[in-house]
């Protein structure tokens, strides 16, 4: 049972850690380029 | 530029409003896979470790997606030559090589559990750590050539030819018969009563969430070239006042 529990924690941890790394990375780009010199902080 | 303008355009509302809607969707297939594996009975050979074959074998359909994607983004690019699909391959090689490790993560549980040891030099093993390397490989090399057209230009001959290895990972098995230790490609009528619908469900759930991460994954490289191409407007507009 605690291999099957790895498993399916292994796939559904690290699909919201991929998620959740991917949409602070959009976060930070979009205020990047919503402000006026945002590009220099991109 | 104004960041309303350049963030809210048609185009990127109805690109929002996919995504979300893909999101929705694998919302629902998963909380609907979930269910259905917990309810599904246990095989009388494996017991209850057989369970992981919900997972493991969706996260293979992902990557295969992820990568013939990206051969057809590659094609598409050298045809064409519009960045969008040279976005588009590199997004769907990344997303395939997350589902592509999560297939040689489970694998090695499920043959812990029913063979004994946790790795083993079978065919359809090497092949599917081939196929690893072969698009870490083609992450890293974008990663490292960000914005340039001649690597660009490689990743996708080099995207077209990996996917060559997808079919020989799916008939590995096949091809090396009694010496194959992996268990056979699933056939009509080879899983037992009740253990249909948990694996479609795994399946279109991991094909959903697939499409979801692409569409997030897409919007993230949208947003890098529009942030590169106001860094490269600014040098450009910096040299002319020099």
């Amino acid at each position: 049972m605690s291999y099957v529990l790895a498993a399916y924690l292994l796939v559904l941890g690290s699909v919201a850690g991929y998620w959740l790394q991917r949409k602070r990375e959009i976060r930070r780009l979009r205020r990047a380029l919503e402000s006026p010199s945002g590009a220099n902080r991109g | 530029v104004k960041g309303d303008r350049v963030l809210d355009t048609g185009s990127d509302r109805r690109r929002a409003a996919a995504r979300r809607a893909a999101g929705a969707l694998a919302a629902l297939l998963v909380a609907a896979w979930a269910l259905a594996v917990v309810r599904a009975p246990i095989d009388a050979t494996q017991g209850v470790i057989q369970k992981i074959l919900y997972v493991h074998p969706a996260c293979a359909f992902a990557a295969y997606l992820g990568f013939a994607l990206t051969a057809m983004g590659g094609a598409l690019y050298l045809w064409r030559g519009h960045e969008a699909y040279d976005r588009l391959a590199l997004a769907a090689a990344e997303v395939g090589v997350l589902f592509c490790t999560l297939v040689i993560l489970t694998g090695p549980i499920w043959g812990k559990g029913t063979w004994g040891h946790w790795w083993t030099w079978d065919p359809r093993l090497i092949v599917t750590l081939v196929l690893w390397f072969i698009y870490v490989a083609y992450a890293l090399l974008r990663s490292f050539t960000e914005g340039d057209e001649r690597a660009a230009r490689f990743a996708a001959v080099y995207g077209i030819v990996g996917l060559a290895a997808v079919p020989l990972n799916y008939v590995a098995i096949d091809l090396f018969g009694d010496r194959a230790l992996h268990p056979e490609n699933l056939g009509r009528g080879s899983l037992g009563a009740g253990m249909g619908w948990p694996f479609a469900l795994g399946v279109a759930a991991a094909l959903a969430t697939f499409l979801y991460l692409l569409l997030l994954r897409l919007e993230l490289g949208e947003l890098r070239a529009r942030l590169l191409q106001r860094l490269q407007a600014g040098r450009d507009g910096a040299a002319a006042d020099a």
